[in-house]
Parts: structure tokens; sequence; C-alpha cells
């Protein structure tokens, strides 16, 4: 896959491209509540965004609706045609089979029109097993994992699928900063080697402050901020 | 395959999910191609030696029976003649003497009898067993034999009962089954949805729910349209039950489909 410890370093980005996501005037109703309002966004390829916000600032909802994942009251949401483009997201509640071991939910990223074989995935998953430090682990039932383990699982999860956009929410929340470190270092290198693009979600605007990226803030549903993190 | 090898993963996560699915496809098989072979067996096991009506003839011994068994196969509407033990007559006489609480000696009594069992054919009419019964008195004597009145055994009303019974089970067997088939799917659906869920997220596949269901079901359905096709209305009344069930589960499961 790639060696990780000689990339560790690396603090540039792969250049911009096209834009791949936008979200044209959005609002999303829960009955009486309005979770987002009036959200202009473009999300362009090989970007890393940083959306933050207090918790219910609505970053939940709106990854939800640019994955497509919750339709919009209002608005339009122009998303990439999925079959060239392929976005995998990472759930807040992370959406892991209790039962299942590490290694059998991280087999339904196993894709057989991504990869050329089992033994090529497994390489994949080892590699990044190792990385994060799981590799021993993986035979572990989700039911007993500790909530750490489990993001790194959903995190390898959405990766081993080779995505072009992971829309990724809250996925250090239960990790150190170490870990939270470890997992931008292998973000920020698929972004430069693969043009991945990544929206990061996160509560915590020091630790997005950190890592290099656009940064967006939410605030009660709305989109209030988008810049640099320097200048928040 | 690979829907295939997903509906039953799912499937077998359930171990008694899995155990309703298999009574319920065992079901709706027996119900359809089991009847023959349990109704021939139980039926069978259950047969008496002697279903036909009879009636017992008792006469002296100095009178030939087996001259009286003889002439008595020779004429239609006779299906079999046994010759009774002498014990057996001995006890039957003496449980009616002492029936009737009447005195009498043993010694002077004379017990010396045997006895006949003549079953007679099926369906035969009350006019034609008169007519047997009446050239037995001839060939053995008015005076000397004594007859017993015709006897239908009890055994073949039990038979008819059975009948009646297997009719009963076997008609709402294949719905039992059904029934116990769809609340196995119905079980699953929602897991099966969240499988799907996560596959057709992280792979580039869809409609995994819909095809895992189809694939995983055509087999069962391929089987019940042959059945249908070999027994007729029961099964094609089954058939359209299963399919319309599956269609409802389909909805629903297409409805829980989103692992939100």
């Amino acid at each position: 896959m790639f060696d990780f410890h000689k990339n560790q370093a690396m603090n540039f980005r792969a250049s911009v491209g096209p834009k791949l996501f936008g979200a044209e005037n959005i609002s999303v109703k829960f009955g009486q509540t309005q979770a987002l309002k009036g959200i202009d966004f473009n999300l362009h390829q090989g970007e890393i965004v940083f959306l933050t916000g207090v918790s219910g600032a609505g970053k939940t909802t709106f990854l939800k609706t640019l994955g497509g994942f919750l339709e919009p009251t209002s608005g339009r949401v122009v998303r990439p045609n999925p079959r060239k483009v392929f976005t995998a997201p990472i759930f807040q509640d992370l959406k892991l089979f209790e039962n299942q071991t590490c290694e059998q939910n991280l087999l339904s990223s196993f894709d057989p029109s991504v990869y050329k074989n089992r033994k090529e995935f497994d390489q994949d998953l080892m590699e990044l097993a190792r990385i994060l430090g799981v590799n021993n682990r993986l035979d572990l039932k989700i039911k007993n994992a500790n909530g750490g383990l489990k993001q790194k699982i959903a995190f390898m999860r959405a990766l081993l699928t080779r995505p072009d956009v992971l829309l990724a929410d809250e996925p250090t929340a239960a990790l150190d900063f170490e870990n939270a470190r470890k997992m931008f270092d292998i973000l920020n290198l698929y972004n430069v080697k693969q043009g991945l693009t990544v929206v990061w979600a996160t509560h915590n605007k020091e630790l997005a402050k950190k890592f290099t990226g656009r940064m967006v803030h939410m605030d009660k549903g709305k989109l209030i901020y988008s810049g640099h993190a320097c200048f928040i | 395959m690979f829907y295939l090898v997903t509906f039953y993963r799912t499937l077998f996560s359930k171990p008694m999910v899995a155990a309703l699915w298999g009574c319920g496809l065992f079901l709706i098989t027996f119900s359809f191609v089991g009847r023959g072979a349990l109704e021939s067996k139980l039926v069978l096991s259950t047969k008496p030696t002697q279903v036909n009506p009879y009636f017992f003839a008792v006469m002296p011994k100095g009178i030939n029976a087996e001259y009286v068994k003889r002439k008595l196969l020779d004429i239609p509407g006779v299906d079999k003649v046994n010759l009774m033990a002498e014990a057996s007559i001995e006890n039957h006489v003496k449980s009616v003497l002492e029936s009737t609480q009447l005195d009498w000696d043993s010694d002077i009594l004379d017990l010396n009898y045997s006895g006949l069992k003549v079953s007679l054919s099926q369906d035969l009419k009350p006019r034609s067993q008169k007519l047997i019964r009446n050239y037995l008195t001839r060939i053995a004597g008015e005076k000397d034999v004594t007859l017993g009145a015709i006897k239908t055994p009890r055994q073949e009303e039990s038979k008819l009962n059975l009948t009646h019974l297997f009719d009963r089970v076997f008609y709402w067997l294949p719905f039992a089954g059904i029934g116990l088939f769809l609340l196995s799917l119905f079980s699953i659906r929602e897991e099966l949805g969240k499988e799907s869920f996560i596959i057709e997220t992280y792979q580039r596949r869809n409609r995994v729910f819909e095809r895992g269901m189809a694939y995983a079901q055509a087999p069962v359905l391929l089987l019940m349209g042959a059945l249908a096709f070999s027994y007729g209305t029961v099964a094609l009344i089954g058939l359209g039950i299963t399919g319309l069930g599956l269609f409802v589960i389909l909805g629903l499961g297409i409805k829980s489909k989103k692992w939100t």
C-alpha cells in the first residue's frame, strides 16, 4: 500500500481539483426542530475540510445530507456519480456489527471490483492494522472491544474501500491526541498519494487547528465560517 | 453467490430463526410429498387383520367343520373362514352362561363345540348376507348350528377417522409451513437490512437486500412451483401466499434498510 513511516512527516496537500459536492441553500427540519438553515457549501476534489462546531450545531445532519443518507427539506445537494466517485462514510455511531469480530466487520469492505484478490485486501488490512496498532486485536468481537478500538475499526473499514471521498463524523471522539494524529497522518497520506477528499467533523476546534486543512464552522444549524483555521 | 452467502450468513447468525426457516421449508415440502408415505405407514400399522363384516357360527363337534368351511369358501361373498380354537369356544360359552346367572353344572353340559368365524366381503348387501347365513344353516343343519349377529369391525371406523384426520392435517400443514417460513424471513429482515446497508455503503454494490432475498428464495419458489404443477391447487395457493408474503417482506425490508 504505502510506507507510512517514510511519509509521516508530510505536510503538503494534494492539488485541489474540480467541485465534487455542492450544497445549495439546504435546510433540514425534524418536526419543529430546524437542524440546518440555508447552507451553501462546495467541496472540491483533494480538499481536506474540518467541520467544527459544538454538539448540536448540525454537523452530523449536514454530513448525512451531503452523503445522501438524509434528504434536505429544502435546497439541493449536488453529488458526483457514485460509479465514478465513491464516497465512504464513518458514522458517529460507527454502525459495526456487535456480534462479529473486528476482522469480520472489516470484510464488509472487501469489494472484488476494487481489489485484484483477497490477498491484496488482506495486505492493505494488515498494513493499516499495524499502523493503528490493532493487528493483534482483530479477532476480538466488537461487543468486547473498547471505544478506541471500535473507532479505529470503523476508520479502517472506510479506508479499505479505497474511497475517493471520506465523510468522517467524529472519527476520533474516543481517541487520545496521539491516535487522532495517526489517523490524520494516514488521511493526509491518502490525500497526497491518491487525491482523497476528506470532510472531518469534530466538536474539538483545537484539534482541528493542529491539522492542516480548510475549516468550516457551524453554529445552530448555520455555516458561519469557511476558511483557514488560523483566522477563526 | 455473494448474495446467497450474505442471506445465509445473516440467517444462520440467528439459530432460532434458521430453525424456523428449516421447519417451514420442511413442512411445506412434507405437506406435498410426505402424505402418501406417512399415510401408508400409519394405516398399515393400524390396519386390522380382519376388517370385513363377520359373524360367528357354533356347531357340535360331530359336524365336520372343515367341510362346512370348504363349502362356504366356494360361494361368492365369503371372504375368509377361520376355524376357532376349542379352548376359546369353551371360554366363550362359559362366559355367556355365567352372564345369564343360571344354575348349571358343567359336568352335565356338553361343551364339545366347534366354531367358525365367517368373514364376508365388504359392501355385501344384507340380502346376500342373509343368503350366506341360510346356506350355512342348510349345510350344517338348522337344529345344530347357532349363528351370531353380523358385526362390522370397529377398526374400519378408526381407519376412516384417520383418513379424515389426515385430510384436515394435510390441508393446514402447507399453511403452517408457509407461516413459519415467512415468519423466519420477517424475523431476519432487519438484520439483513443492516447487513445490506453496510455492504451497499462500503462496497460498490446496490440492491443487496432485494437480491439476497430473491436469490435465496428462488430455489424454494422453484420447488414450490414444481410441486404446484405436480400436486395441484393447494400447492398453487401456497405458492401464491409465499410469493405475496415475500413481496410484503421485501417491502418492509426495503423500508427498514436504512440503518439510521
